[in-house]
């Protein structure tokens, strides 16, 4: 169940483009691929690896982002609008297993054209959105559904 | 590449002991040693062999602000305990010229003893951005002034508290 690094972090913004020219510009991210979530994502890369995740924020973001990844803030401001912090890791089996005993509950994604399957919790004490990235291929073995996935959003 | 790669958040916690017990037991990051002696309370977790984590308590405490370069009252919650989020970074003359082009204001922070250098500045919400630039010593006298609104010189005073001299 080891967590083995930070993988990214996402930020919900009111200007998607803006924010995502600023980090191109001012610190050289490069915008890259991402997945079809059916809500407007941004993905920044440094090198060869996806860092921050850009999606709507403030008041009206739509439906799909909301079912998707629930909606913490509606700051406009500050690290208020960062939603949520990743980590990735390896033995998706034996951490769904050891959040079940410590009874923390989660929530299961599943972005099925990445291989990636998801789960997000609360850091308690701070009510932080912490989400835990791993290889689809554990889940398929361990043969593991979630609850939504991408595809299931409507465009 | 300038900036090379994402390193870590710093989270300024409610209660800094059960933030810590959640990365440790829930997510089973480690504790780590290398964390100095900031002059406040805090502690490093590390997922693999990387530091990823960095606690701080919402306790007040004037050494942590005057660390933070800003304010944090007790209260905030959600990612608006999340401090800033950390990259790691090469070439800081570079870097320097690039944020300048873009006329953002930031700061920065030197550590000779540790060889490490450092940039602030702050995105177009507010977030605060943490460069660091590591095996850096640069030269204060060629980064004084122009395009820095403000520069903080760290060094350790008596080998125990870390002690901030303002620049400028």
């Amino acid at each position: 169940m080891a967590l083995e690094r930070i993988d990214h972090y996402l930020l919900q913004t009111t200007d998607l483009a803006a924010t995502r020219d600023w980090y191109v510009k001012t610190l050289g991210m490069r915008e890259g691929p991402h997945p079809d979530f059916k809500f407007p994502v941004v993905w920044l890369y440094l090198g060869d690896k996806d860092v921050l995740h850009l999606s709507e924020g403030g008041r009206n973001v739509s439906e799909n982002r909301k079912r998707y990844l629930g909606q913490e803030s509606q700051a406009e401001r500050g690290s208020g609008v960062i939603d949520h912090v990743a980590f990735a890791g390896t033995g998706l089996k034996q951490m769904i297993a050891h959040l079940t005993k410590l009874g923390v509950p989660f929530q299961q994604r599943m972005v099925d054209d990445q291989g990636l399957y998801q789960l997000f919790l609360k850091d308690p004490v701070n009510d932080v959105k912490v989400e835990l990235s791993y290889a689809n291929a554990e889940a398929r073995t361990a043969d593991l559904r979630p609850e939504l996935t991408a595809s299931q959003l409507r465009a | 590449m300038p900036v090379t790669e994402l390193n870590h958040y710093l989270l300024v916690a409610k209660n800094l002991e059960k933030t810590k017990n959640f990365y440790q037991k829930v997510l089973g990051l480690k504790l780590a040693s290398e964390r100095p002696d900031f002059g406040f309370p805090g502690y490093w977790l590390k997922a693999g062999q990387n530091i990823c984590v960095h606690l701080a308590s919402q306790a007040p405490n004037r050494i942590r602000d005057q660390f933070l370069l800003k304010k944090h009252r007790k209260g905030a919650n959600g990612s608006g305990t999340v401090d800033h989020i950390a990259f790691l970074a090469k070439k800081p003359e570079e870097v320097r010229k690039r944020i300048q082009k873009h006329k953002v204001a930031m700061h920065y922070r030197s550590f000779p003893e540790s060889k490490l250098f450092q940039i602030f500045l702050k995105d177009p919400d507010d977030v605060t951005i943490e460069l660091n630039f590591l095996g850096e010593v640069i030269d204060p006298k060629a980064w004084a002034g122009k395009g820095s609104a403000s520069a903080v010189t760290l060094s350790k005073s008596d080998g125990r508290r870390t002690s901030a001299a303002r620049q400028n």
